[in-house]
């Protein structure tokens, strides 16, 4: 893997026009997904009591597809303040653990460049840079890479956002736009579901969102999220106990 | 207006925090296990939430059987076949579109 690359050498060297392009190429079917998302989120604004303008602006400061319909559907509802930003940060809580899996070739750029290139960490940069990296050691190659494909799939977000807000209120009801809210999620949630702790996790939280739906101030997916997450957790420690077979086999045999 | 754009800018102050954390400040710590196998299970129980929130309830309160929740049925198992943003998309809103001109 020994391509020139050495097209377009700025900001000292550290960034090649080869990485970047090879980033967003690899990006190129997931930012084409992104777009109709973004899409959905700009026509759900619209329809929603949030301000038009201030949905446009979240999907650049924010930045992230899930919280942001759920700020928008928070706020037609009502919700207090606090219970919005509370749950748009629980579901972004996902980030820190992003951000874990990342720092080993973050510590190899420049200290100025962290913070900004951690603005793009989605869950779709995040998973296809680690894949990359994995047979990748060169940290230039490496930030090229990661910025070509966050920023490129953040640019279709950012068109999709816009475009759906411009168009949202010209499009009549009968094309069910709002139903993209709950498919987008459908979308995100279910290949998130990769083991029985996260599928225990998400029956939980979905059905617990159901039943804490008159939970005073909007607080149902909260309460939903924590109680699929306890669950989830209290599975995997019992499918990690299996260690020595025999000694649980014995106390299955004496529990029953 | 002033409300939302304080809530807006709080979630994305949040949000940079998030993902700035463990590349910058904390760049030497590593996640205690029980804490990452958590935050794992953030995404699954959160999305299946906001899909119990958003295609069940309108409101908060319940929504009536209709269309949504057939295709929302039909995009799941899409989803589960194929792991694809794209197709889940294009056989949601599809089915949510033949399902209402149907009934």
């Amino acid at each position: 893997m020994s391509e020139p690359g050495n097209a377009g050498q700025g900001s000292g060297g550290w960034l090649t026009r080869a990485s970047l392009l090879a980033g967003a190429r690899a990006m190129l079917p997931l930012s084409i997904g992104a777009f109709p998302f973004g899409l959905a989120y700009g026509v759900t604004v619209v329809e929603s009591s949030m301000n038009d303008l201030l949905g446009v602006l979240a999907s650049f400061i924010v930045l992230a597809g899930a919280a942001q319909l759920a700020v928008s559907d928070l706020i037609d509802q009502g919700a207090p303040w606090f219970v919005v930003v509370g749950t748009a940060l629980v579901i972004n809580a996902r980030f820190m653990m992003y951000s874990g899996a990342l720092a080993p070739s973050f510590r190899q750029y420049p200290r100025r460049w962290r913070v900004p290139l951690a603005h793009f960490m989605t869950d779709q940069s995040t998973v296809t840079s680690l894949l990359y990296n994995a047979g990748q050691r060169d940290p230039r190659r490496r930030l090229g890479y990661y910025l070509g494909a966050a920023v490129s799939f953040a640019g279709a977000w950012w068109l999709g956002t816009i475009i759906g807000v411009v168009i949202g209120a010209t499009i009549p009801p009968e094309f069910q736009f709002g139903f993209a809210a709950p498919l987008m999620f459908i979308a995100l949630a279910v290949p998130s579901i990769r083991d029985r702790a996260a599928l225990v996790a998400a029956a939980v939280g979905f059905s617990v969102t159901l039943m804490a739906k008159d939970a005073p101030m909007n607080t149902g997916l909260l309460v939903g999220a924590a109680t699929g997450i306890a669950f989830g957790l209290l599975a995997q420690t019992r499918t990690e106990r299996p260690s020595g077979g025999a000694q649980v086999a014995d106390e299955e045999r004496s529990d029953g | 207006m002033a409300e939302q754009l304080l809530v807006v800018a709080v979630v994305a102050a949040g949000t940079l925090g998030l993902r700035a954390s463990m590349v910058t400040l904390l760049a030497d710590v590593t996640i205690p296990p029980r804490l990452e196998q958590a935050l794992s299970l953030v995404a699954p129980a959160v999305l299946a939430g906001l899909v119990a929130q958003t295609l069940f309830l309108d409101h908060g309160a319940w929504r009536p059987f209709g269309t949504w929740y057939l295709a929302g049925a039909i995009a799941a198992m899409v989803a589960w076949r194929t792991r694809s943003f794209g197709w889940t998309l294009l056989a949601g809103m599809g089915s949510v579109w033949f399902l209402e001109a149907l009934l």
